[in-house]
């Protein structure tokens, strides 16, 4: 009895397994999330340059950070969500989520890419050194790796079903990293500063500086969602090659 | 407001380099991610329609 009672809500969640299904319910999201991402951008920029002060003791360098901070932010979060699709691809053997992650990590890889880029070019002015091997960038260096190692293993296996599988225990394994580049700044004497704002603590940036960070951060994570979905529907399309409904969508197109 | 003209806002008090070249990679990577997955979508596409177009032909 319990099984007919609660089959409802399992088949709707399902429905969107099915790669038709997923394919038209990202091509709805996409759209939305790049329109939301572009104006926070603007937003999050005008409040970066035009309404965030000068820092007194950084000057203009310190404006670095509201990429930066985005940047890092996501190259964790991306990390963990593509891990979490790997895993329940692996568990329910669902294709979808699988692409999911396979969708997922160039973003990421872009944004460890950035998080190293930009935080290169602010430790230079505010350290007077683009690089050091301190824990949270060489954690980060790894992230970034890790990334590319998802991506060099999936590519490497012709069987795309196996080389879900091969490159979902990477991204499994690889996920013990993530506390570690979090936590890095509290664990290890560390070069890099500690978190400007965390959890039940109050943040140690000013009003405006804090409000251009986290409106740049949404925007980068909305712009990440319509990155990894515009790319997860490309990868269903290709991997459903030769199906009835991808070339009558061909059709409807032409 | 920050700055006293277009010329001190693009020196950014002197660390012009490091934020426009920290803003100007970022802006790289955002528009070829871009353009890179509209043009993978877009291919998957079309080959989806040749297919079909190849498959009217033989019927």
């Amino acid at each position: 009895m319990h099984e007919t009672t609660s089959a409802p809500s399992g088949i709707h969640l399902f429905h969107y397994a099915s790669p038709p299904e997923f394919y038209r319910l990202a091509g709805k999201v996409v759209p939305a999330a790049a329109a939301i991402a572009a104006l926070l951008a603007l937003a999050g920029l005008y409040l970066g340059f035009f309404v965030a002060p000068t820092d007194a003791q950084q000057g203009e360098a310190y404006r670095i950070m509201f990429v930066h901070v985005p940047a890092a932010w996501m190259a964790m979060f991306v990390y963990i969500v593509m891990a979490f699709w790997a895993a329940v691809g692996f568990i329910f053997n669902t294709r979808i989520s699988s692409i999911m992650a396979s969708a997922l990590a160039p973003t990421g890889a872009s944004m460890a890419f950035l998080s190293l880029w930009t935080g290169a070019l602010w430790g230079r002015p505010a350290w007077g050194t683009y690089w050091d091997w301190d824990a949270r960038m060489t954690s980060t260096l790894i992230l970034l790796f890790l990334y590319m190692g998802f991506m060099a293993l999936h590519s490497a296996i012709d069987d795309v079903r196996r080389a879900d599988k091969a490159a979902g225990v990477l991204a499994l394994v690889g996920v013990v990293n993530v506390p570690i580049i979090y936590f890095s700044v509290q664990w290890w004497n560390s070069l890099h500063q500690g978190s400007s704002i965390s959890l039940g603590r109050a943040p140690t940036i000013a009003a405006p500086m804090l409000a251009a960070m986290l409106v740049m951060a949404l925007a980068f994570w909305m712009y990440c969602i319509a990155a990894a979905l515009t790319r997860a529907r490309a990868i269903v399309l290709e991997r459903e090659r030769g199906a009835e409904w991808v070339d009558a969508l061909a059709g409807e197109r032409a | 407001m920050n700055w006293g003209g277009w010329h001190e806002f693009v020196n950014m008090g002197g660390y012009a380099r490091y934020v426009w070249g920290a803003y100007g990679v970022v802006a790289l990577a955002v528009v070829i991610e871009i353009v890179g997955v509209r043009m993978r979508l877009a291919r998957a596409l079309r080959a989806g329609r040749t297919r079909r177009a190849r498959v009217r032909t033989r019927q």
